[in-house]
């Protein structure tokens, strides 16, 4: 009997606690699949807001955390790469900023620090490493480190629960996922600021160039108008330095100035040609009084221009080779021997006159 | 067409005058130089004169035509003449380095044919000397 009640009572213990840890296995399944529902939900949030602020990430995280975990109290500490401080990034329930202060949260660090995954930290031990702490982290906190790149870059921590339960393992473990969460969200925001700050870049050296585009533009429209006007200076030049003068009935002279190139000589040829013959002169006196050195080129321009002239009829002399012109061209072997030379216009025109003379008599004496 | 086309050649006094217009063939070429033979040995000529204002461009082969036919007519006794030529022809002649050295040149028809009346001795042309005995 005494046996019998002793069996039916272990029994009766034994299925209690089957049926206790079915129970509680039940709700460690209900925390988890809410755990891992919830956490879904931060990462659909975080990878749609793609936020980039630290300060907001951090308030985002913690607040979410909060109120899955069911706490008042909670907040996010980040260590400040510059200076090497911690600072409050992102905090909960707290009704006064000043209430949570990096340098006190800081000291929570190093015991964070040792496990990196999630821990509780009894209130005791809280008062002890902070004596300062706001009251509300009387309870002792849980807390885990965010870690980006194997380094610690920042703390997560929440208060007692609002019922004044313990944090079970499943909060734990939630905790773990959530500071993985921030740590991928705090990655993606660099890369993000990254990103635009290479589009920023990008931009402006865009602008840059396009300005320096339009400025090259302006610059080359204004030597555009300078060689135009330098186009037409030339021109001017040209028409005013071979002028080709009536000097007599039939008589034209072409007095050339200063250097004598191809393109001026091309200029001179063309238009003695056609005066030749819009005037029909007989005879063209070309001068070169004016030239003070020549070349083999200068004299090939000069018996082409003549030879031009004779072949439309007109007889041409050339008149005014200076001394130094003159020994020149017998030493660089040019032969001019084709062609009448004289020694001035004066006799270059008084030669023009005896020619007419002589051809007048000469048509007298036909008729 | 061309197969019946000539150069005309008109006898004015003692002197011959062909108008070149267009472009030259080889037939023509042949042509014109037996026209022009023939008409010398018909006899009575003593000038020929080529005018050339209906040129616009002349390349080689007319140039040494026109030179061949100067040539020809010296052979037989006649000065030839060319008048007219256009400036850009005679620029493209000296800048081809062609000379028409066997023909003189005047400056129109009028010109030409007062030359070869007055039959002076031209000093310093390539050809023609100190005129004729």
């Amino acid at each position: 009997m005494t046996l019998d009640n002793k069996g039916n009572d272990s029994a009766r213990d034994e299925r209690q606690r089957l049926r206790d840890r079915i129970a509680d296995l039940e709700l460690s399944l209900k925390r988890t699949t809410e755990g891992l529902q919830f956490q879904q939900m931060i990462m659909k949030t975080f990878t749609s807001l793609a936020l980039t602020d630290k300060g907001a990430i951090c308030d985002t995280i913690i607040s979410l955390v909060a109120s899955h975990l069911e706490v008042a109290h909670g907040g996010a500490m980040l260590l400040d790469m510059e200076s090497g401080s911690v600072v409050v990034a992102g905090q909960q329930g707290f009704s006064q900023p000043r209430e949570l202060d990096g340098a006190g949260a800081g000291r929570l660090w190093a015991s964070v620090m040792e496990e990196r995954i999630a821990r509780i930290i009894p209130g005791a031990e809280v008062a002890r490493l902070w004596p300062g702490r706001p009251q509300a982290l009387a309870g002792g906190v849980a807390a885990v480190a965010i870690d980006v790149r194997e380094r610690t870059v920042g703390l997560l921590f929440v208060a007692q629960k609002r019922s004044g339960d313990d944090f079970v393992a499943e909060d734990l473990h939630f905790m773990n996922t959530a500071s993985g969460i921030a740590a991928m969200a705090l990655t993606s925001a660099e890369a993000i600021t990254a990103q635009q700050e290479l589009f920023r870049d990008v931009e402006t050296q865009a602008a840059q160039a396009q300005r320096e585009a339009q400025e090259k533009e302006k610059a080359l429209k204004e030597l555009d108008q300078k060689l135009e006007i330098i186009g037409r200076q030339q021109l001017a030049i040209q028409e005013l330095s071979t002028p080709i003068l009536q000097l007599w009935d039939n008589v034209l002279a072409l007095p050339v100035i200063g250097v004598v190139d191809s393109k001026r000589s091309a200029d001179i040829m063309e238009r003695l040609l056609s005066e030749i013959t819009i005037k029909q002169s007989r005879f063209v006196i070309l001068d070169i009084t004016g030239v003070e050195v020549v070349d083999t080129k200068t004299a090939d321009h000069f018996i082409k221009v003549i030879k031009a002239a004779e072949l439309l009829g007109t007889r041409c002399i050339l008149t005014g080779i200076r001394p130094a012109v003159a020994q020149t061209l017998v030493e660089i072997g040019v032969d001019l021997s084709s062609i009448i030379t004289l020694r001035n216009l004066q006799d270059g025109l008084r030669e023009c006159l005896r020619q007419m003379a002589e051809h007048e008599e000469a048509a007298r004496a036909v008729r | 067409m061309t197969e019946t086309f000539r150069i005309p050649i008109i006898k004015l006094k003692d002197n011959l005058i062909v108008s070149i217009q267009g472009s030259l063939g080889d037939r023509l070429v042949i042509q014109l130089k037996e026209d022009i033979t023939s008409a010398i040995e018909r006899g009575g000529v003593r000038g020929l004169v080529i005018d050339l204002s209906g040129i616009d461009v002349m390349d080689s082969f007319i140039s040494r035509a026109i030179r061949d036919i100067g040539l020809v007519a010296r052979l037989m006794g006649v000065r030839a003449v060319i008048s007219g030529m256009e400036p850009m022809v005679a620029m493209t002649l000296v800048e081809m380095g062609m000379g028409l050295e066997s023909v003189k040149a005047a400056l129109n028809l009028e010109a030409a044919l007062d030359m070869l009346a007055r039959d002076a001795p031209r000093p310093l042309e390539g050809f023609g000397g100190k005129g004729r005995g």
